[in-house]
């Protein structure tokens, strides 16, 4: 079995068991890299070595996978500069971390606003709209006597409380 | 003997503000956040501004860090963001003074010159697979990163991993091919 839980079988190409072992040993190549060590399914790696050892078509595809990994490592990554570190501490220490900015579980997305200040401020927000539609002066003297349903609005259902 | 708090244990500090645990978490990882940053984007000043960016939303949003999520998972999805964000904002271009830069430490000219040539073509290579299969690969060959990892920093399955993995190697190997078949004759 895989890291996946999957049968190892289901994993090359045309499926075929040894005697294609050349086919099934690229897929696993193409998908762990040559360092058969580091392969997350050992008894796979330990399949593979016994390809290799047997099969000239497997040793070719290893050597390629080899190959590659080896044309991969020599793209060469410039060392960051001296005083990367020094400015980012610098910058971060200027605008310490604000008490009120929740990180949305690891997306790196945030608000700004916790979820009690949102809810005191809805309810801030109906008390007004509640408040102002029940009061038939004011919303008459807005409206024009409109009828307004206030209760509809909100979503709580059709109570009809101006008219 | 010296024990150095783990990263959990820094992360919990730096959400309350202590700028010494930032440091430290920085000298930990900003080499290799940036390397990962470098590898998609291909520019190093664009890529330490990307690693830049990265660690400040560490310091700002570090009390909504779940202890469940390990702190380099979320730091490397922060970057992964960032360089997302930065690669579509600009055309694909690949930082040839940075190879000659990283070539050129080489004291033989010669050896020099044909690395900065096999360094520019990897790149170009990278630059021209399609963007998840590139971060695959760079956080699997590159960061040295498990295929469970990549899937969480990716928010997929591993299944799913391995077969951006599979398909970007297969595309590489047809990028590359001359330069694979010189390399065999190196390796064999």
């Amino acid at each position: 079995m895989n890291a996946d839980g999957k049968d190892r079988t289901e994993l090359g190409p045309t499926g075929a068991p040894d005697g294609r072992g050349g086919h099934r040993i690229v897929d696993w190549l193409d998908r762990w890299g040559a360092d058969l060590a580091a392969w997350p399914d050992q008894a796979a790696a330990s399949e593979a070595r016994g390809m290799i050892d047997r099969d000239p078509i497997a040793q070719a595809h290893w050597a390629e996978a080899r190959a590659l990994d080896g044309l991969l490592d020599t793209a060469a990554v410039p060392e960051p500069s001296a005083d990367l570190a020094d400015r980012i501490l610098a910058r971060a220490v200027a605008t310490p971390p604000p008490d009120n900015v929740v990180s949305l579980a690891g997306t790196g997305r945030r608000r700004r606003l916790g979820w009690p200040s949102l809810a005191l401020a809805a309810s801030l927000v109906m008390g007004l709209v509640v408040g102002v539609g029940v009061s038939p002066d004011t919303f008459d003297g807005w409206l024009g006597g409109t009828t307004v349903y206030a209760a509809d609005y909100l979503g709580f259902g059709s109570v009809e409380v101006v008219e | 003997m010296d024990r150095q708090p783990s990263d959990d244990v820094l992360m919990g500090r730096i959400a309350a503000g202590d700028a010494p645990a930032f440091r430290l978490l920085l000298d930990r990882h900003l080499a290799a956040v940036t390397a990962f940053c470098y590898r998609q984007l291909g520019d190093r000043s664009e890529a330490e501004d990307a690693a830049q960016d990265t660690f400040l939303k560490v310091w700002q949003a570090a009390s909504g860090w779940k202890p469940e999520a390990k702190p380099t998972t979320w730091i490397y999805r922060i970057a992964v963001n960032q360089c997302i964000d930065r690669h579509r904002k600009r055309r694909p271009q690949t930082d040839l003074d940075a190879a000659a830069d990283v070539a050129s430490a080489d004291p033989n000219p010669e050896q020099a010159a044909t690395r900065a040539d096999l360094d520019r073509k990897v790149r170009t290579a990278m630059e021209a697979l399609p963007e998840r299969q590139r971060l695959a690969l760079v956080l699997c060959h590159y960061q040295g990163l498990s295929q469970a990892e990549a899937a969480e920093i990716l928010g997929t399955g591993v299944g799913a991993v391995e077969s951006l993995l599979g398909r970007a190697r297969r595309e590489l190997k047809k990028l590359l091919a001359a330069d694979i078949a010189q390399m065999k004759e190196k390796v064999a």
